[in-house]
């Protein structure tokens, strides 16, 4: 069954910028799916990091120098507020739990908006025929 | 009679083009001057809020809604609102409007302390604080899980840990099982040529732009294409709102946490535990033959990101005796976001949720 075809040039243009980005996308996949390309693709991250390593190292004695905390001593800072974080959320669900026992009702926040009664039944086979 | 048709035919055609490309150059300067459309427009609350993980509740729509609601967990590598595009292109709104209580795990950027992460954080921890919030918030004991991509993943293995949880029905879309079967990625992340050891302890997260370029370079003409074609409809206001929505999501990729990554790698990427079945996390065993609740999964028949090879498998590895499996034509994001997903995803998976949310 062959395609109608068109001689309408936009169409034509269409169809040859599809086909190019097939051919393209082929042979990039066909060439980057090749063990070389891997390797290489690894061994320049592996340059990039080195560097990108090398420059945060002498990053981080010139803040010290300065007496400006590094990334590493905000990171620091962020993970010491996670466990604080994490004890309070900790509290937060101890006093949930306190506050169940007084009140089965209590929710875990107060809702701004109304929610509608749950009573929602699947349509029946027959009233969808 | 004929000549005369020729010749009205091809003086359509060439008004039509004149036509377009005045219409491209004004829309065009319009394009380049006005903002990016506005995502994530549904009202919804955020009921939780830790680090990298955010818990949003989605106000009702309807005025009766199902017993059961929904969680929705969103692929650790992007933010939600491809969910949630614009009126009328959203699957939470189409969601709520048939009657659902939806609630949507979204992720922030992994701050640098949070580079420990590990999958026993997603799994064993963050999922079931949210079920129990959703339990608490809603007063309902039982909750329908969706899971898309990773998030697939990630819900999977919450349900291979826990075969008491709460959750009594599970959805996947696009979620990979064979991992030796991701095409490049395979390739790319082999034990042979990437050190991912030496990558994490160097980076701590793995940055945005790292992740974005591996997406990029599955289909390196495609980005061009894809201006190209937007020049080519610059007349149509529809495709060019589309397209910059679907643009902007793709552009803003979340790094990953670097424990994570690394687990991801050695653990699913490398050894395939994931298909053998054989996980362990914190010291369980994540036994897919466990998942006994009613299962549904979408595939995409051309993904290039989770290959169909790669997704097809995991309904199989379930233990479940009511399994729907839905393989439709598209890619890996036009399934849940694009007209196809409108049409055919959306209201299927609505369908299956009402019989099991009553």
């Amino acid at each position: 069954m062959s395609k109608q075809s068109s001689n309408d040039p936009t169409d034509i243009w269409r169809s040859l910028i599809s086909q190019w980005e097939q051919n393209v996308d082929k042979f990039a996949n066909t060439m980057m799916g090749t063990d070389e390309f891997s390797k290489s693709a690894n061994l320049a991250t592996q340059v990039q990091l080195k560097i990108q390593s090398a420059i945060s190292e002498q990053m981080t004695k010139q803040l010290s120098l300065m007496n400006i905390p590094s990334k590493e001593d905000v990171a620091q800072l962020g993970l010491r507020l996670q466990n604080i974080d994490d004890r309070m959320r900790r509290m937060e669900e101890t006093l949930i739990q306190l506050s169940k026992h007084i009140d089965p009702a209590a929710t875990s926040h107060t809702k701004s908006v109304k929610m509608p009664p749950r009573t929602k039944k699947a349509p029946r086979k027959q009233d969808t025929d | 009679m004929a000549q005369s048709t020729e010749a009205s035919r091809i003086s359509g055609q060439v008004q039509t083009l004149i036509e377009r490309t005045i219409q491209r150059n004004i829309k065009g300067l319009e394009y380049i001057a006005s903002p990016a459309p506005a995502v994530g427009q549904t009202p919804k609350e955020i009921i939780h809020n830790r680090g990298t993980l955010n818990l949003y509740h989605y106000h009702p729509m309807a005025d009766e809604i199902y017993r059961v609601p929904i969680l929705m967990v969103m692929a650790t590598t992007n933010k939600s609102y491809i969910f949630d595009l614009a009126p009328g292109q959203s699957f939470v709104e189409f969601l709520l409007k048939a009657g659902f209580d939806v609630y949507v795990m979204d992720w922030n950027a992994p701050r640098p302390e949070e580079k420990s992460l590990r999958l026993t954080d997603y799994v064993l921890d963050f999922i079931p604080d949210c079920i129990n919030r959703i339990q608490r918030e809603s007063g309902v004991e039982d909750v329908s899980l969706i899971g898309y991509c990773m998030g697939g993943v990630l819900s999977t293995l919450y349900m291979a840990t826990h075969p008491d949880s709460p959750v009594t029905s599970l959805a996947c879309f696009t979620t990979p099982a064979d991992w030796s079967k991701m095409g490049l990625f395979s390739r790319w992340s082999s034990e042979e040529n990437f050190d991912v050891d030496r990558l994490v302890d160097a980076v701590g997260n793995v940055p945005a732009d790292m992740i974005f370029t591996s997406f990029d370079m599955l289909r390196p003409a495609n980005r061009q294409v894809g201006r190209i074609h937007l020049w080519d409809n610059m007349w149509n206001d529809e495709f060019v709102k589309s397209y910059r929505m679907f643009d902007r999501w793709s552009n803003e990729m979340l790094p990953l946490a670097g424990e994570y990554f690394r687990e991801t790698t050695k653990e699913l990427m490398w050894q395939n535990k994931m298909l053998k079945n054989e996980l362990v996390i914190n010291g369980r065993h994540a036994d897919l033959k466990q998942i006994k609740v009613p299962a549904f999964h979408a595939i995409a028949e051309h993904d290039h990101i989770v290959p169909l090879a790669a997704s097809k498998p995991l309904l199989d590895l379930f233990g479940s005796n009511d399994k729907t499996e839905m393989i439709l034509k598209g890619g890996h994001v036009s399934l849940i976001g694009g007209p196809n997903a409108v049409r055919r995803l959306w209201p299927a998976l609505t369908g299956w949720l009402e019989e099991r949310s009553e």
